[in-house]
């Protein structure tokens, strides 16, 4: 069922047994898996049903730390969420990625890549993606053509990604969630303040405000948080919850996206670039060059991967930011899927594109201005900062890389001068993937984290929070397909708590 | 690959980097010791090197390729040559 909340009059209570705030990715999917139960949801959507300018301003923000993309682009603000513009690319975080690893502070998780897996399967066709097949091997197996280059695995490797159509939550699951008899949307419902009982253990009760300054309350047995990661951050920040250790908004986390060298094969492989080729619409499967986890824990870097784009050695390769200016951000909204075109044929010459984690980082971080939106609420400000590492780990992998295409023969790495420059700074063409994550972590214990392994706010017995703000780490790849899974595993887990 | 010009640059870069071998005498030596044979055998005897010293990590950045030792001194050889 559906309901526009600016038609409900001032001072409605609406109570449920489950509340969730954010109908994107993680919201929609947690709302799913409650169909058809006993239990009545109750799904809050700040947006409308489509994109509207006024509610897009809601996001609007300070950059205050390194250069980044305008909050209201880089997020979108109706039902559907940001997979209303995001490009669909999956893969599977690595067991590297979920261990502790002394050389990069804050890191490990309190859970295990195995224990994500049934999960990551779960996910796999709720994104529209293929078969849950994440090896070289496999894809190989499927299309013939489809041929990794002949390195030692031992040092780089190919990682498999799959493309989502992309999905648009909120086209996809549209009628389902229309048509649920327990699960009830609300647009144009904005969360203004979390309330918190006498005692601050557990949530009373939300606070909704519409641009027509009209209020609604909402009342449940349990709440989870699904706004994003920089949204979920602002909203216990503004209801001061949940960062008794001063957490909130803390370790804000992109993928740095940007060239970093260039790639001379010695010759085109006989059998062809096709598993590194990515044509929009059409491609389900294809591979990136990564570093295998011994690598990684020998050169103490962090984790990622490179992109092999076809190219020409006068060219200049663009960061995702460069490449990707609001407008076209705009007409992502509109289109379902590129116009799909046949590729020439990849010749010799590649840009090679990075997608690195970023090192978690208490500096940099989500906090509220002291600018207010239209709703009365504190917009925020990102702080955006790398560390050192970001840049050795640049460096390592382009050297280890180029010293692996040496060895087999295969071709010759260019790394690009800002990489080996002594300068601490970073160049014009950063850029990031629009992957905001880490901003609500989680940890065992609420000294290191705002969440616990089951997602659920420390010393807040009620209130859970879905999305990449309990990313304790990014790794190297696109955080949906992980986001979506966690949010299965949440799903369950408070369905084990309510029973 | 990379045509002459780049060559030269990289061998200018690798020489100013390591004065010692900054002359053909030594670098034709340096490059020869590497393998078997004299010049005659020398295409497969200094490919293999090449793979060696990539192997072995004995590499340098020079106008950001990442270029085995070998390489490197037969950019400064033919830099000097040229």
């Amino acid at each position: 069922m559906h309901i526009d909340a600016r038609t409900l009059p001032n001072g409605t209570l609406l109570e449920g047994d489950v509340c969730i705030v954010g109908a994107g990715a993680a919201g929609i999917t947690i709302a799913r898996e409650w169909i058809g139960s006993h239990r009545k949801v109750l799904l809050l959507e700040g947006g409308g049903l489509q994109y509207e300018p006024a509610m897009q301003d809601l996001y609007r923000g300070e950059i205050v730390g390194l250069p980044y993309f305008p909050l209201e682009a880089a997020r979108l603000h109706f039902f559907g969420g940001t997979t209303g513009h995001w490009a669909g690319w999956c893969a599977t975080f690595d067991a590297i990625d979920f261990e502790k690893r002394d050389w990069v502070p804050h890191s490990g998780w309190p859970i295990r890549r195995e224990h994500l897996d049934p999960f990551y399967v779960r996910a796999q066709p709720l994104l529209q993606l293929g078969p849950y097949e994440y090896t070289a091997a496999a894809w190989h197996r499927r299309d013939p053509a489809l041929v990794p280059l002949a390195l030692d695995p031992r040092v780089v490797w190919t990682k498999m990604w799959q493309f989502s159509p992309p999905t648009r939550f909120g086209t996809t699951y549209r009628d389902a969630i229309f048509g649920a008899r327990n699960v009830e949307l609300y647009t144009h419902a904005n969360v203004c303040e979390i309330e918190p009982n006498d005692t601050v253990t557990a949530v009373q009760g939300l606070r909704v405000r519409g641009l027509d300054a009209k209020e609604i309350r909402v009342r449940a047995r349990h709440y989870v948080l699904a706004c994003c990661s920089i949204q979920n951050a602002r909203l216990l920040l503004a209801s001061r919850l949940g960062n008794a250790n001063d957490l909130v908004g803390r370790f804000f986390m992109e993928h740095i996206e940007m060239p970093g060298g260039h790639l001379v094969l010695a010759a085109s492989p006989t059998a062809g670039m096709k598993m590194y080729e990515m044509n929009y619409g059409v491609t389900k499967a294809r591979g990136e060059l990564a570093l295998h986890a011994a690598i990684q824990r020998e050169q103490r870097m962090l984790n990622g991967t490179v992109s092999l784009e076809p190219g020409a050695p006068d060219e200049v390769a663009k960061s995702t930011f460069q490449a990707m200016p609001p407008d076209a951000v705009a007409k992502m909204r509109e289109s379902r899927a590129s116009v799909a075109a046949d590729l020439p044929p990849a010749g010799r010459f590649f840009h090679v594109i990075s997608r690195l984690e970023q090192s978690p980082n208490p500096h940099s971080r989500v906090s509220l201005s002291t600018e207010r939106d239209a709703l009365g609420m504190p917009r925020v400000k990102l702080d955006w900062r790398l560390t050192d590492l970001e840049k050795h780990t640049f460096r390592a992998f382009y050297e280890v890389l180029g010293r692996e295409f040496g060895r087999s023969g295969l071709g010759r790495v260019q790394v690009l001068d800002w990489i080996t420059s002594a300068d601490p700074g970073w160049p014009s063409t950063l850029g990031g993937g629009w992957h905001h994550m880490g901003t609500t972590r989680m940890h065992e214990s609420p000294r290191w984290g705002v969440v616990d392994p089951n997602c659920q706010v420390h010393g807040l017995a009620n209130l859970s929070i879905a999305g990449a703000s309990v990313f304790p780490t990014g790794g190297g790849v696109n955080p949906t397909l992980t986001l979506v899974a966690l949010s299965l595993r949440l799903s369950d887990s408070l369905k084990r708590k309510l029973a | 690959m990379l045509g002459p010009e780049r060559v030269r640059e990289i061998g200018v870069q690798y020489r100013r980097l390591v004065p010692a071998e900054n002359d053909r005498i030594r670098l034709r030596a340096a490059i020869l010791a590497a393998g078997a044979g004299g010049w005659g055998g020398r295409a497969p005897s200094l490919a293999a090197k090449v793979r060696s010293d990539f192997a072995a990590g004995r590499t340098l950045l020079l106008n950001g390729w990442v270029l085995s030792a070998t390489e490197a001194r037969q950019c400064a050889l033919f830099s000097l040559l040229a």
